[in-house]
C-alpha cells in the first residue's frame, strides 16, 4: 500500500523529484568524499596505532633536533623496552618532486615500528652494507628502483668529502600501511652520522615500544617534565596523539570539514523540507480523496515520511555508491599514496545512511503532520 | 417499506466564525430506506454537501445522530470513521478527484489497499468494476488520457470497487456536458436498480434529480419537501 503512495508522490512532479534528488546525491557524495579522508586528520590511518611511541622536538616537530643524549636518558627509564631513531635526510628542495624522503634508521627500528616490513633476507643485506638502503614500494615503483641498484641522491645534508650527493645500494624493498608511508627510502642512520658534517650527534625523532601500553601516559609525561625546561624540549606521544599533533599546527582541519558538511547537510533539509511541504500543499485534494476512500491519518502521516525517507535515502545511496566509485580513481591519481589513508568503510557507509533517515525524517515530519492534520471536509471545500 | 439504511435524528451542524455561530443544519430529520436513490436540492449554502458528508462519516455533527445500517458513525472516532469508510461508503466527487500519475485500475484498486485481499483478488474486483462502468479497455490510461465522464466513470468504478451499502455523490455531474451527464446519471440509475446500491445525490440540476427515485429539498438547513 504505502509504496504505491510513495510512487504516487514522487513521479508526481518528477523534474523537482529529480533535482531535489541529485541535490541529495551531490550532498552526500561531499560527505563521503570529505569522511573518506577522516583517518588522514584523526591520526589514525592504515597500521598507525597507539602502541608505538614516539619523542619529537616540542617546538619544531618538522625540522627540530633531538640530541642522542635522550636516548640514554630513555633508556634508564623502566617498562621502555625496545629504542630506535630516526633521521630525515634533508632534499635538495629543488628536486623535491623527483626525491623522496630519506629515512636514517637505526638497527632496532623494525622491533618498535612492526608495521614496516621487509624479508628478513633484505633486512639481512640493508643492515650489512654500511650504504644500504631498503626502498618503499611506491617509491621504488615511481622510480623504477630495484635490488641492487646504485642509486644517487642529491640532499642538503654535506657529507665530510664535501659533497651533497648520497650514494646507496638498494638492498630490498619494504612495505607498511598506510602506503603514503611507502614513499620513502630508508638508509643506516650509522652511516650518516659518520658521513655527514652538520648535525651530528643529533635525530629527529626517537621511537620506543612499552611493556605495558597503559603507562603510555605517565612515561611521556615523566619523559617531557625532564626536558621542560630544556633548549631541547620534547613532545611524547603515540603515532596518533603525535600525527594529531602535527595537524592541530596547520589548523583544525577536521573541525573545517565537519563545519563544510554541516552547512551543506543543513541547507540540504531546508532544501528538502521545503521540496516535501510544497509537494504536500499541492496534494492537498489528493491526500483528502485518499482520507476519505479509508486512509487513517497515521496512514498517510506514514507515507509521506517514507516519500521523503525514499528521495534521500535514494540520492543518499548513489552518493555514496559514487563515493566509492570515485574513490579508487583518486587513489590511482595519487600513485597509490592515498591507500590506507583515503577510506570509506562499511561504518562510514552506515552513519551516511542513518544520517539520511534522520535527515529524511526531520525533513518530513512537519509536512507529514500537516497532511495528518488535514480536514476532507475543508480540503475538498477548496478544491 | 425497505429496511431503513440512513438514520438521522435530529442533526445540527454548527460552524464558529469569529465570534458569531453559524447554523448549517438545524434539527434534521431523515430516513433514506435500502436501494433508495435520493436526490437533495437546494441552493447554495443551504447545507446539502454538509448533510452529504455527516451521512459519508467525512464530518461529525454538532448535536443529533447519524446511524447507518444501524451503527450509530457520530460517535466513532477519526481512526473508527476511516475504517468503517473503507467498508461501507463510497464517494463521487464533481471534479472527479482522481490521483493523476496512476492508471485507472490503480487508482479504482486505492480502495482495496486497505484489504486483507491478495494482488490477484484485487485485480478480480478491479476488473469487475471496470466492467461495470463500461471501461475495461481504459484501465491503462492515466486521467489526463481519458475525457471527463471517463473519468467520473473510473471514479465511480472507485466507489465501488468495495462494494459499499451507500454511495454518495456530491454533483457527479457538475463539470459534464449535458449527453455525459445522462450517461452518468444512466450509469448511478443502472447501480440503483440493477445492483441495489442506495445512492444520495446532491445536485444542483433538476434534470439529474430526475434520475433519482426521489427528490428532497434543502433550505437553511432544514429540510423543506
Amino acid at each position: 500500500m504505502y509504496w504505491v503512495l510513495v510512487k504516487a508522490g514522487v513521479v508526481r512532479k518528477k523534474m523537482r523529484s529529480l533535482l531535489t534528488i541529485l541535490s541529495v546525491v551531490i550532498a552526500f557524495f561531499l560527505y563521503g568524499l570529505l569522511h573518506s579522508a577522516d583517518p588522514l586528520f584523526s591520526g589514525a590511518a592504515g597500521e598507525i596505532n597507539a602502541e608505538r611511541m614516539i619523542i619529537m622536538p616540542k617546538h619544531d616537530m618538522m625540522f627540530g633536533r633531538l640530541p642522542q643524549s635522550h636516548i640514554n636518558y630513555l633508556e634508564s627509564l623502566e617498562g621502555v623496552t625496545n629504542i630506535a631513531w630516526l633521521d630525515m635526510l634533508s632534499m635538495d628542495i629543488n628536486s623535491i618532486t623527483e626525491n623522496i624522503p630519506i629515512f636514517a634508521i637505526s638497527k632496532d627500528y623494525f622491533k618498535v615500528m612492526d608495521r614496516f616490513e621487509a624479508s628478513p633476507e633484505a633486512k639481512k643485506a640493508f643492515f650489512s652494507n654500511k650504504r644500504g638502503a631498503l626502498a618503499g614500494k611506491t617509491a621504488a615503483d615511481l622510480k623504477g628502483w630495484k635490488v641492487g641498484d646504485l642509486i644517487s641522491i642529491p640532499t642538503f645534508s654535506k657529507k665530510n668529502d664535501g659533497s651533497n650527493v648520497w650514494e646507496f645500494v638498494i638492498e630490498g624493498i619494504y612495505t607498511t600501511s598506510p602506503a603514503a608511508d611507502e614513499l620513502g627510502l630508508m638508509v643506516r642512520n650509522e652511516y650518516v652520522e659518520e658521513a655527514r658534517i652538520a648535525n651530528k650527534g643529533t635525530v629527529s625523532m626517537i621511537l620506543f615500544n612499552l611493556d605495558d601500553p597503559s603507562k603510555a601516559d605517565e612515561i611521556s609525561n615523566i619523559i617531557d617534565d625532564n626536558y621542560k625546561n630544556s633548549a631541547y624540549a620534547t613532545f611524547t606521544g603515540n603515532e596518533i596523539t603525535l600525527s594529531q599533533k602535527m595537524l592541530s599546527d596547520i589548523g583544525n582541519i577536521k573541525l573545517i570539514i565537519t563545519a563544510i558538511i554541516s552547512a551543506v547537510f543543513f541547507t540540504l533539509l531546508l532544501v528538502t523540507a521545503n521540496t516535501m511541504s510544497q509537494s504536500v500543499r499541492e496534494r492537498t485534494s489528493d491526500l483528502a480523496i485518499l482520507k476519505s476512500l479509508g486512509y487513517r491519518d497515521m496512514q498517510i502521516f506514514i507515507s509521506i515520511l517514507l516519500e521523503s525517507n525514499f528521495i534521500i535515502l535514494l540520492g543518499a545511496l548513489f552518493g555514496l555508491i559514487l563515493t566509492l566509485i570515485t574513490i579508487p580513481f583518486i587513489d590511482q591519481a595519487s600513485g597509490g599514496l592515498t591507500g590506507g589513508i583515503i577510506v570509506f568503510d562499511t561504518y562510514q557507509v552506515m552513519k551516511g545512511i542513518l544520517i539520511g533517515v534522520l535527515m529524511a525524517s526531520l525533513a518530513g515530519i512537519l509536512p507529514a503532520y500537516q497532511a495528518y492534520k488535514l480536514k476532507v471536509v475543508d480540503a475538498l471545500a477548496k478544491g | 417499506m425497505s429496511e431503513i439504511l440512513v438514520d438521522v435524528k435530529n442533526l445540527s451542524k454548527e460552524y464558529k466564525r469569529g465570534g458569531e455561530t453559524l447554523i448549517v443544519l438545524d434539527d434534521l430529520n431523515l430516513e433514506i430506506p435500502k436501494q433508495d436513490f435520493l436526490a437533495l436540492m437546494g441552493p447554495s449554502g443551504s447545507g446539502k454537501s454538509t448533510l452529504l458528508n455527516l451521512i459519508g462519516g467525512l464530518d461529525t455533527p454538532s448535536s443529533g445522530s447519524v446511524s447507518i445500517n444501524g451503527e450509530r458513525i457520530d460517535q466513532m472516532n477519526s481512526k473508527q470513521l476511516s475504517n468503517w469508510r473503507a467498508g461501507n461508503v463510497g464517494f463521487i466527487f464533481q471534479f472527479y478527484n482522481l490521483l493523476p500519475v496512476l492508471t485507472a485500475q490503480k487508482n479504482i484498486e486505492l480502495p482495496l489497499l486497505l484489504t486483507n485481499l491478495s494482488s490477484s483478488e484485487r485485480k478480480k474486483h478491479v476488473e469487475t468494476a471496470l466492467s461495470i462502468v463500461g471501461l475495461s479497455d481504459r484501465s491503462g490510461h492515466k486521467p489526463s488520457e481519458l475525457s471527463g465522464g471517463q473519468q467520473q466513470r473510473v471514479a465511480i468504478a472507485r466507489a465501488l470497487v468495495s462494494d459499499p451499502d451507500i454511495l454518495v455523490c456530491d454533483e457527479p455531474t457538475g463539470d459534464l456536458d449535458r449527453n455525459t451527464a445522462t450517461d452518468i446519471l444512466n450509469l448511478l440509475k443502472s447501480l440503483n436498480e440493477d445492483h441495489g446500491k442506495t445512492i444520495l445525490m446532491v445536485t444542483h440540476d433538476p434534470a439529474a434529480a430526475d434520475s433519482a427515485k426521489r427528490s428532497l429539498h434543502l433550505d437553511k438547513g432544514k429540510l423543506t419537501t
